[in-house]
């Protein structure tokens, strides 16, 4: 123990010294650098996952794609188009379409909207701008907006022979698709009918824009565009002009409001400032986060609480309703107390203890010998009352004995 | 490297010159302009790494008074060092204040005062010393932490002590300037002197006072023999640092209350000529203290005492006999601080008691609960009656365990945690008065 003494004496002088010559501990540095290293890298790795994971799923991939080889896809008809020669650009948002577009003229817009995300709006913005319009399968809202006057007629399609004098149609003689079918005044070009009144393929001029509706969209999918003569239909609609955009509008163009959008409203400082707030607040984080040095730990000695195993004992006397028990244990203490206070020795009998009471307070000592022997708690009230007893007897004893 | 709220406070500012020119331009102007603020401000901090610490801190407290410890910091670099520096302690240490903001200039060094109030026993440690030195415009501030280990023994409080004079004043009483009443076999015989009315009439020597027979007549003078307690004895502590010495009575760790009775104890019996010898014990010796007298033993009792903590083992009462052989192989008064509230758990206790009462006087000190007591006595609702009849079971477990202590030949000592200390004491007065040592 004098060993422990001196040492700790000596540390503050000659320990405390020498060790603060050469703080640094490269050890620990290397240790925060590996983990930031795993961390990155376990983020690098997640990403990578998830961007691989992507890939394989259709989740979030329209029908008809035209980057998309699978078999719904139209990735086929795209390329062959762009070896003849027609400029493809794919669009995904109006706006996107309207730079790609530019001033309408030669170029044919196709407007696929398979996710039904178009607006009354949206449909009526789309029809202004190009001179030359596709739609493949639009919903009763396009209809309404593009081709007055035509009607949805419920699905369409099979091994339907050319019927009309387009020349794309006539090129391709005949076509093997499905899709939907429309009903159409006899001032439309009307093609390939199906069923009763129901055609695939309708053309109606407004004023100086062709409007063309496709509803044999399969005539695009990869898988069916070699059959028949789908193929010379696609290339002969969807290359009739030079520039060819392919709009596939995205989720986005749900919230299509005509030029009024939240954007054009925002001053150019708005997400510079947006930003700035963010490193405020990842700032603010830093400044309050950096602690002076580690904290402190400390081994603190095990405390329990005393009393714990008499509390625990008298719930389980509570929750088992075991009276007779307690009040054994009330009456053996109670006469313990009444021998001491009799001064009887330790080997004193309970006859003999309740026997001297019985003469001192003068009570009767068959009632003594209930009350300290038998006399049993039939429920809590009689338990109470008994120890009460008890307690009144010891007090009485204590008087009794008590010289005056 | 740590960031000040200045800092904060400035890149918020730049909301203004961003709505001014207009976006990202604004943005990056003034990202750029606090970068190299920050920077330049980095560098012209002064480096924490040519600060040299040293720790002046005193190698014992007491617990309960504050102590104060000194840091010295020694700027070797080339720059002024303006810091806040943080002198680290264990939380128990209660050092104040726990920052402190000093300037350092090349070459000088200054002195920072920490106050340590500890709420503990035990060894306390200091860790490191964190300094945070900030450049000249407040921006950012360079940060390192200093090893300066230091250590400070907190001694147990003994406020016990308190009953000390009282019971010297008693102990004064057994010794031979007053003439004995009781004369136990263990007494020795001191000096004869002339007897007084109240002087005990055993003690007359009657062939001394046939000597003294006054050749010149007069009355016969009667001479009585001084007696004073016996000295010399062996004192062994056993104190029970096992599981149950963990326990909290009264605000007191059962622990605790044993090292202020053995210290009590110790003050008293080395005062009284009597050599003390203590064992911490569980499993293996935690602590001991052999062959030290007068104040040496005291300062060794408690610095042996101070980081000893209680552990959740049973101790191993077996090995207690050769514990006490080993430290005397004398007859001696063994004291045996431990716990005895269930029978269950005194078994080994009281399987090993005749070994040691064959040779030795041995008393038995435990601490009772007087939560327990009082709860005897609350009999209002049922709830309490099951609580009274508990307490009733636990105070009558530990009157068995005494009673079999007694039927082994041993002593029982029981006592509140602030009134242990001072029961033991007299017992041992007591022992001391009748000659049983």
């Amino acid at each position: 123990m004098t060993a422990t003494a001196t040492s700790s004496e000596a540390s503050p002088t000659t320990g405390g010294g020498a060790a603060s010559g050469n703080p640094p501990r490269p050890r620990h540095r290397v240790g925060i650098v590996l983990l930031w290293l795993a961390i990155v890298l376990v983020v690098v790795i997640g990403g990578l996952a998830v961007w691989a994971a992507g890939q394989t799923s259709r989740s979030g991939q329209h029908d008809r794609s035209p980057v998309d080889p699978s078999e719904t896809g139209a990735m086929a008809l795209a390329q062959v188009l762009g070896q003849q020669g027609v400029d493809v650009t794919i669009t995904h948002s109006f706006w996107e379409t309207e730079v790609a577009v530019g001033d309408g003229r030669d170029v044919t817009l196709l407007v696929d909207d398979d996710w039904w995300v178009l607006t009354e709006e949206a449909y009526a913005s789309v029809l202004n701008l190009s001179q030359h319009l596709i739609v493949v399968q639009p919903t009763d809202v396009g209809l309404e907006q593009l081709t007055p006057g035509v009607e949805y007629a419920g699905f369409g399609g099979g091994e339907l022979p050319a019927d009309c004098d387009l020349p794309a149609v006539q090129r391709a003689e005949s076509v093997n698709a499905g899709g939907d079918a429309y009903t159409a005044p006899a001032s439309a070009e009307r093609c390939f009918a199906s069923g009763d009144d129901g055609y695939g393929l309708v053309r109606i001029e407004r004023g100086s824009r062709i409007v063309t509706l496709l509803g044999l969209g399969e005539v695009l999918e990869n898988q069916y565009v070699t059959d028949s003569g789908n193929a010379a239909l696609a290339l002969g609609l969807l290359g009739e002009q030079p520039k060819l955009v392919w709009y596939q509008p995205d989720m986005d163009d749900l919230a299509f409001d005509d030029a009024n959008s939240l954007a054009s409203l925002q001053g150019a400082w708005f997400a510079p400032l947006v930003v700035l707030l963010l490193l405020v607040g990842v700032a603010a984080a830093v400044w309050r986060g950096r602690r002076m040095g580690a904290v402190v730990v400390e081994q603190l000695p095990v405390e329990v609480r005393s009393s714990e195993t008499m509390e625990g004992r008298a719930r389980l006397y509570a929750r088992s309703g075991a009276r007779d028990h307690a009040l054994a244990m009330l009456r053996s203490a109670t006469l313990a107390r009444l021998a001491r206070t009799l001064g009887l020795g330790r080997s004193a009998t309970p006859e003999e203890i309740i026997g001297a009471t019985a003469a001192l307070t003068g009570r009767d000592p068959a009632a003594l010998t209930a009350l300290l022997r038998s006399e049993p708690a039939f429920d809590d009230r009689g338990f109470v009352r008994i120890s009460d007893e008890l307690l009144r007897l010891e007090r009485e004893l204590g008087r009794a004995v008590r010289p005056s | 490297m740590a960031i000040s709220g200045w800092f904060v406070a400035v890149l918020a500012l730049g909301a203004v010159p961003v709505v001014l020119l207009g976006g990202w331009p604004g943005f990056w102007v003034w990202l750029g302009l606090l970068a190299a603020g920050g920077a330049l401000d980095a560098l012209l901090a002064g480096s924490p790494a040519g600060l040299r610490v040293e720790r002046t801190v005193p190698a014992r407290a007491r617990l309960g008074e504050p102590v104060e410890t000194t840091l010295t910091i020694l700027n070797t670099g080339r720059r002024t060092v303006r810091a806040v520096v943080r002198d680290a302690w264990q939380p128990s240490a209660g050092a104040r204040p726990t920052r402190v903001a000093v300037a350092v200039p090349s070459g000088e060094r200054r002195a920072v005062r920490t106050m340590l109030t500890p709420t503990r026993r035990g060894e306390l440690r200091a860790a490191g010393v964190t300094v945070r030195s900030g450049g000249p415009l407040h921006l950012v501030s360079r940060q390192r932490t200093l090893r300066a280990p230091a250590a400070l023994r907190v001694l147990p409080p003994f406020t016990s002590r308190r009953h000390l004079p009282s019971r010297i004043a008693r102990l004064r009483e057994l010794d031979g300037r007053t003439s004995l009443l009781i004369r136990g076999q263990g007494t020795e015989f001191d000096s004869l002197r002339e007897y007084v009315r109240g002087d005990d009439v055993r003690s007359i020597d009657w062939r001394a006072t046939a000597r003294r027979r006054d050749p010149a007549g007069g009355g016969a003078k009667l001479v009585v023999r001084t007696w004073r307690p016996e000295r010399d004895r062996r004192i062994v502590l056993v104190i029970d640092s096992g599981r149950t010495a963990a326990a909290r009575i009264a605000d007191e760790v059962r622990l605790d209350t044993a090292f202020e009775a053995s210290l009590l104890l110790a003050a008293l019996a080395t005062r009284a000529g009597d050599r003390v010898d203590l064992a911490v014990y569980d499993r293996r010796v935690r602590g001991r203290v052999q062959g030290a007298t007068g104040a040496q033993l005291l300062a060794r009792m408690v610095d042996v005492l101070a980081p000893i903590e209680p552990e959740l083992i049973e101790p191993d009462w077996r090995a207690v006999p050769g514990l006490v052989r080993s430290i005397t192989p004398h007859r001696a008064l063994v004291v045996l601080l431990t716990t005895i509230d269930a029978p269950g758990a005194a078994k080994p206790l009281l399987a090993m008691l005749p070994e040691l009462t064959r040779r030795h006087t041995v008393v038995v000190a435990s601490v009772t609960d007087p939560d327990v007591l009082a709860a005897t006595a609350v009999r209002g609702a049922s709830d309490e009656v099951y609580r009274a009849a508990a307490a009733e079971r636990a105070l009558l477990d530990a009157t068995r365990v005494a009673a079999a202590i007694r039927r082994l030949g041993g002593d029982v000592v029981t006592g509140a945690p602030q009134e242990l200390p001072p029961a033991l004491a007299d017992h041992y007065l007591a022992l001391k008065a009748a000659g049983k040592l």
